[in-house]
């Protein structure tokens, strides 16, 4: 894991809000969501399903389906971020189900050619010679074998390294992964994200990696964003946020995860479940499950702000800002 | 793919043997004598002799059949008992004809139903996808011996701008040969247009849907994200994946195409198997009407093979069955 | 057991509304055709001969003085009762294919697989043409001959529907059932497989009336259905075809040919979608 430095952020997300039309109204599966990454930096955005997560990141490629109505600021190396010419040329993203994101009926190498074909001109000779190096980049033995297989041909780690071999192939400085090992069984799970620490050592590659698994954001990322119904709720370095998590979500969060290495049992789940995109409460989304809960907590909405005792740390809750962290 | 052709192949040969066996079948169950049917009218006692030797037709049903089988791989089809001529020439002067209307027909089938299919899948809810769908359900209900009858109203009676029947103009040995391929494309396009319209619109349809479902596919997603052009996405990701159902679905037509020959050829009196086959029923040309019949039977089992190679060609996914 | 669909929910869609109507409206116009008809459709020199549509003969006269309009209404007395005889004989066939190979598989499902690729693989006009010239002196009961061998030559999807349908009931845990009560196999398949069959062998059997008035106008059209003076379509678009100029004479048997098809395609389209929906909301 990198250090952070004090640069430019790479990118920066400001205000991000993402609704989508459905039969049931107006959902808002991102709601005034700001970030911002800097580059080489591994940040994790972690969540349930439903958060809005995917749809953050969907949102930062210009992705999302027709009917969502997306607002708020994005920013590239300071000036607004246009996804589709950035697409490719310095932003990339891998997702979670490789079975069906590969195109069926086109080879590997097709496959993984073609963004050198289209963005860096190459010619054939010159293509396939690129294609073995990113293949190998991606973690794959005698990648000459693999060159003419089809994806149905491919076990699912495979897949998704000639995936993660694709996205290479866009030189991007920013890679997007959403959920790129939920889909796999466990014990590849670790190669891959080793692969995507050891590219973001390597190629200096920032890593924007959304995961509800806290195991996985462990083992590659630099910070955490911590989000939920739509807004961050807590941002800290990882190690941080693991050892001392001070949001009542984190920590409840935390508290319900199994741990490996001990004998009591874990905590019982949250009460209550996630408010639906559709159904929002006021103020604090998270208040009718806080064990925390006061009266201010339906008014207003909290601001992600600094920690009184660690700036670096960023918390959306009034009440634990004095905490020492 | 070199197994996959052998295997399919190999489906293909029982196929066409059954089809030489209904031929032969037919050919029994027709009444009367079977030498009254097979030899002409005036023939002399000598080609009398000759075919029924030929065609082992004093003996019973078993040798004749394997005779039969014998006679036709060795390319003999019979004598047409009414221009005593041998049917397989007959038949070889015919199939040209209908070979390039079919062809063309295919053609347009194809064209129009792919891109009409694609216009509406990417321009879906639109007027132009409504009023093409209604156009579909319209040309699909239409007789295409109707429909080339209206076209043949329209633009050669109404609007003459295309000839009304024949394949080639008369004088057209005596025009230069750029000329005289103008002239053969201009005898072709009513009557392939008659023929493939109809099914056209059902190649639309299904590729419509097809289309659609791949769009939505995410491996799509996956192609836009790598800042693909959409131009490119179409084309190479959506229409790749998607040609496949039409694929098919142009094996399973095959038959119905030409059938649809038969009548289309009668409207323009294209010289082509369907009239062929027409004259051979007028007459009462047996031998004539069973080997247009075998012939086009083979056709569509070798169209039928060659629309599931290229399925296979397209999805390699295929190859695995 | 579902229920089968409701005509509301299928006439809730337009384009199946249009095709139930048209259905409707072209068999009660061929059924009362005797009643309607202006004159008698096989009377000559009614009128002058090829004359345009007026107002004595709203659509024109043919080439002996028969009026159009009665001949194009009894015409629907030989294309539409053709169409659902041929498909009746197909359904049947096909139903009965279709069940003993889902029902006893093995050496019955190959041969009958086998069987129904063959038929698939012929050209169903040419092998019309092929039975119809073996049987060419027959005269008599031509309608009935057409009518079969339509019927023989059209079972073979309606064979894979219920073949698919058979297989997957076969399984569910009411059969098992009715086995286990020691219910006689023929009991089970007429009684609790079979009807699940029913609803997309309704869809089809729509779809293949269309078809076959198709093939028997291009039979008529040939001269090979039934003989005239018997107006049909396809016959009436032949004899349009040698006086191509009195174009009233082919161009309104082809417009019934189309809307009775394009009917029976939409009402099959709309029994499919009305389906389909039955089924999403059942799930």
């Amino acid at each position: 894991m990198s250090p952070t430095t004090h640069r430019q952020p790479l990118l920066e997300i400001e205000d991000l809000t993402v609704q989508f039309a459905t039969a049931d109204g107006p959902a808002r599966a991102v709601d005034g969501l700001s970030l911002s990454i800097k580059p080489g930096e591994a940040l994790a955005l972690v969540g349930e399903s439903g958060c809005g997560k995917t749809a953050t990141a969907l949102a930062i490629m210009d992705l999302l389906p027709a009917h969502a109505t997306v607002s708020g600021t994005l920013r590239w190396d300071g000036a607004a971020l246009d996804p589709r010419r950035q697409r490719g040329q310095g932003l990339a993203m891998i997702f979670q189900e490789p079975a069906t994101a590969l195109n069926p009926v086109l080879s590997v190498q097709t496959q993984v050619a073609e963004p050198l074909k289209v963005h860096r001109r190459l010619g054939r000779l010159a293509a396939r010679q690129e294609v073995l190096r990113l293949l190998d980049l991606a973690g794959l033995p005698q990648p000459e074998t693999l060159l003419g297989a089809f994806p149905h041909q491919l076990s699912g780690g495979q897949r998704q390294r000639v995936m993660i071999a694709m996205a290479l192939a866009c030189q991007p400085r920013l890679l997007l992964a959403d959920e790129p090992t939920t889909a796999l069984d466990a014990s590849v799970r670790a190669g891959i994200l080793d692969t995507l620490a050891r590219l973001q050592r390597e190629l200096g590659l920032a890593i924007l990696l959304v995961s509800h698994d806290l195991g996985v954001v462990q083992r590659i990322a630099d910070r955490v964003a911590v989000i939920y119904a739509g807004r961050i709720v807590e941002l800290a370095p990882c190690q941080r946020l693991l050892e001392a998590p001070v949001h009542p979500y984190t920590r409840a969060l935390l508290a319900c995860l199994p741990d490996p290495f001990s004998d009591t049992p874990p905590a019982e789940p949250i009460p209550g479940q996630p408010p639906r995109a559709t159904a929002r409460p006021t103020g604090c989304a998270f208040h009718p499950r806080c064990p925390m809960a006061e009266p201010a907590c339906l008014r207003l909405e909290p601001a992600l702000e600094p920690m009184a005792r660690a700036p670096h740390r960023l918390v959306a809750c009034p009440l634990v800002h004095g905490e020492p962290a | 793919m070199i197994r996959f052709t052998l295997r399919r192949l190999l489906t293909a040969i029982p196929l066409a043997w059954a089809v030489v066996t209904v031929s032969f079948l037919l050919l029994e169950a027709a009444p009367g004598d079977v030498s009254g049917v097979l030899v002409p009218q005036g023939a002399s006692p000598a080609l009398r002799e000759a075919i029924l030797t030929k065609w082992q037709l004093e003996a019973p049903m078993v040798t004749r059949y394997l005779t039969a089988l014998g006679n036709l791989c060795s390319g003999d089809l019979g004598l047409s008992v009414v221009r005593e001529r041998p049917v397989l020439d007959l038949i070889r002067e015919a199939l040209p004809a209908t070979l390039a209307l079919t062809g063309c027909a295919l053609a347009v089938m194809v064209l129009l139903g792919l891109g009409i299919g694609s216009l509406q899948a990417l321009r879906r809810g639109s007027w132009l996808d409504r009023s093409a769908t209604i156009t579909s359900v319209v040309l699909h209900a239409v007789p295409s011996f109707w429909l080339a009858m209206v076209l043949v109203l329209c633009f050669a009676l109404w609007f003459p701008v295309l000839p009304a029947s024949q394949a080639t103009d008369p004088m057209a040995a005596y025009l230069p040969a750029w000329r005289q391929g103008l002239d053969r494309l201009a005898h072709l396009l009513l009557p392939a247009l008659a023929l493939g319209a109809a099914n056209a619109a059902l190649i639309a349809r299904h590729h419509r849907s097809a289309l659609l479902e791949v769009m939505d596919q995410d491996f799509i997603r996956t192609a836009r994200s790598l800042g693909l052009g959409p131009w490119r996405v179409l084309t190479r990701h959506a229409l790749r994946a998607a040609v496949l159902p039409t694929v098919t679905l142009l094996g399973v037509a095959l038959p119905f195409l030409f059938s649809g020959s038969v009548v289309v050829e009668r409207v323009f009196a294209w010289p082509g198997m369907g009239t062929l086959i027409f004259e051979g029923i007028e007459h009462q040309d047996t031998p004539v009407v069973l080997g247009c019949f075998l012939v086009y039977g083979l056709l569509v089992v070798v169209g039928g093979l060659l629309a599931d190679l290229a399925a296979a060609a397209l999805d390699p996914r295929i190859r695995l069955d | 057991m579902a229920s089968p669909p409701r005509l509301q929910r299928l006439t809730r869609q337009p384009m199946a509304a249009v095709g139930l109507g048209l259905v409707v409206a072209l068999t009660l116009l061929a059924a009362v055709a005797p009643w309607i008809a202006p004159y008698d459709p096989l009377q000559v020199q009614l009128g002058p001969a090829n004359s345009a549509p007026g107002l004595e003969f709203l659509l024109g006269t043919d080439a002996v003085g028969r009026d159009c309009l009665s001949r194009l209404l009894y015409g629907g007395r030989v294309s539409l009762p053709i169409g659902l005889l041929a498909v009746a004989v197909a359904v049947s066939l096909g139903t009965a294919m279709g069940a003993a190979a889902g029902f006893l598989g093995g050496w019955a499902d190959t041969l009958i697989g086998w069987l129904t690729d063959l038929f698939l693989a012929l050209p169903r006009l040419v092998l019309l043409l092929a039975v119809l010239a073996v049987a060419s002196r027959v005269q008599h009961g031509r309608f009935l001959l057409v009518a079969l061998v339509l019927g023989a030559t059209g079972w073979m999807p309606v064979a894979r529907i219920v073949r698919a349908q058979v297989m997957s009931t076969r399984g569910r845990p009411w059969v098992q059932a009715a086995r286990g009560l020691g219910l006689p196999p023929s009991r089970i398949l007429v009684r609790h497989v079979l009807p699940w069959a029913l609803p997309p062998v309704m869809v089809h059997a729509s779809l293949l009336v269309g078809t076959t008035i198709l093939a028997e106008a291009a039979l008529s059209f040939l001269g090979l259905g039934v003989p005239q003076p018997t107006p049909t379509w396809g016959n009436m678009i032949a004899e349009g075809m040698h006086r191509l100029d009195s174009w009233w004479l082919t161009v309104f048997p082809g417009l019934a040919i189309t809307a009775a098809v394009a009917g029976f395609n939409l009402l099959g389209d709309g029994l499919r979608d009305a389906l389909s929906r039955e089924e999403e909301t059942a799930a």
